[in-house]
């Protein structure tokens, strides 16, 4: 299994938790374009030792394939700019996790909001990653079709 | 006095002061803070706004949930920015939250910090 999550919390509660230790997932990859080494070892610390993290500057650096693994990203246009270097990875779950910037953006779910560039990528990486796409916070959490959703704001 | 900012998921905040004052009678200078459906720069501007209206307070207490949440980065941010006016407590519980108020007035924030510390692990049995 692996996933690719857009959440512009990174890793959180509902990662650290509700997904890596509740789908004993094995790796935790944070994908990201320059943040701080101070950040990147805040959230190291935040996980349990036996989690395999890998930070990976996506503006410099290939991306891994891990197996049964959790990707996170903190926005689409991060991942939309470099999504051809994830296509190797072969996602089985392309997840909106929680993009909750309000400013200047529309409101899609609880949970998710986007301006109209932003849904116009999001369905586009839905397509090329070739991958089941889905918008749910937890894995036990409300699964809403987001293509569908996504489709009906564009 | 040493101002106290509860933060956690959802109404944990909310109900575990309230709760505290159940036991200890209505409090003030504290505010509480969740983390529902807000982005991470959301939870950094409730933090900072929070103490910017308070800036008269000697010195912040902010409790954290627990270590990895989402409060837990904007409230390491909150700290950055005023530096030594801000105390961090991640993973807080009842007795901590009373021996807060019940304290506050009368120790200093590296006092309030130990004595939170020790009343929090001899309350787990």
């Amino acid at each position: 299994m692996k996933i690719l999550r857009i959440d512009d919390r990174l890793i959180h509660g509902q990662v650290i938790v509700g997904w890596v230790k509740k789908l004993g997932l094995d790796s935790l990859v944070l994908l990201h374009e320059g943040l701080d080494e101070d950040i990147i070892f805040l959230y190291r610390s935040m996980l349990e030792q036996e989690t395999d993290f890998s930070p990976v500057n996506v503006a410099l650096e290939e991306v891994p394939v891990k197996a049964n693994s959790i990707y996170v990203c903190a926005s689409v246009s991060e991942l939309y700019s470099h999504r051809e270097k994830l296509m190797p990875v072969k996602f089985d779950l392309l997840n909106f996790g929680g993009l909750r910037t309000k400013q200047m953006k529309t409101k899609l779910l609880d949970f998710i909001y986007m301006d109209k560039e932003e849904m116009k990528m999001a369905l586009e990486l839905s397509t090329s990653l070739g991958a089941k796409s889905n918008a749910q916070e937890l894995p036990e959490s409300e699964n809403f079709n987001i293509v569908k959703i996504l489709k009906e704001h564009i | 006095m040493i101002y106290g900012i509860f933060t956690g998921h959802s109404n944990f905040a909310l109900n575990a002061v309230e709760s505290a004052e159940k036991i200890i009678g209505p409090q003030d200078k504290y505010s509480i803070i969740s983390n529902k459906d807000m982005s991470s720069e959301e939870i950094y501007g409730m933090i900072d706004e929070t103490m910017k209206k308070h800036g008269d307070a000697a010195h912040f207490f902010i409790f954290i949930d627990f270590y990895g949440s989402s409060i837990s980065l904007p409230s390491v941010r909150a700290k950055q920015s005023a530096d030594s006016k801000v105390t961090l407590v991640f993973g807080y519980n009842m007795p901590m939250i009373l021996d807060f108020f019940i304290h506050r007035a009368k120790k200093t924030p590296s006092e309030l910090h130990s004595k939170l510390l020790e009343v929090g692990r001899m309350g787990i049995r």
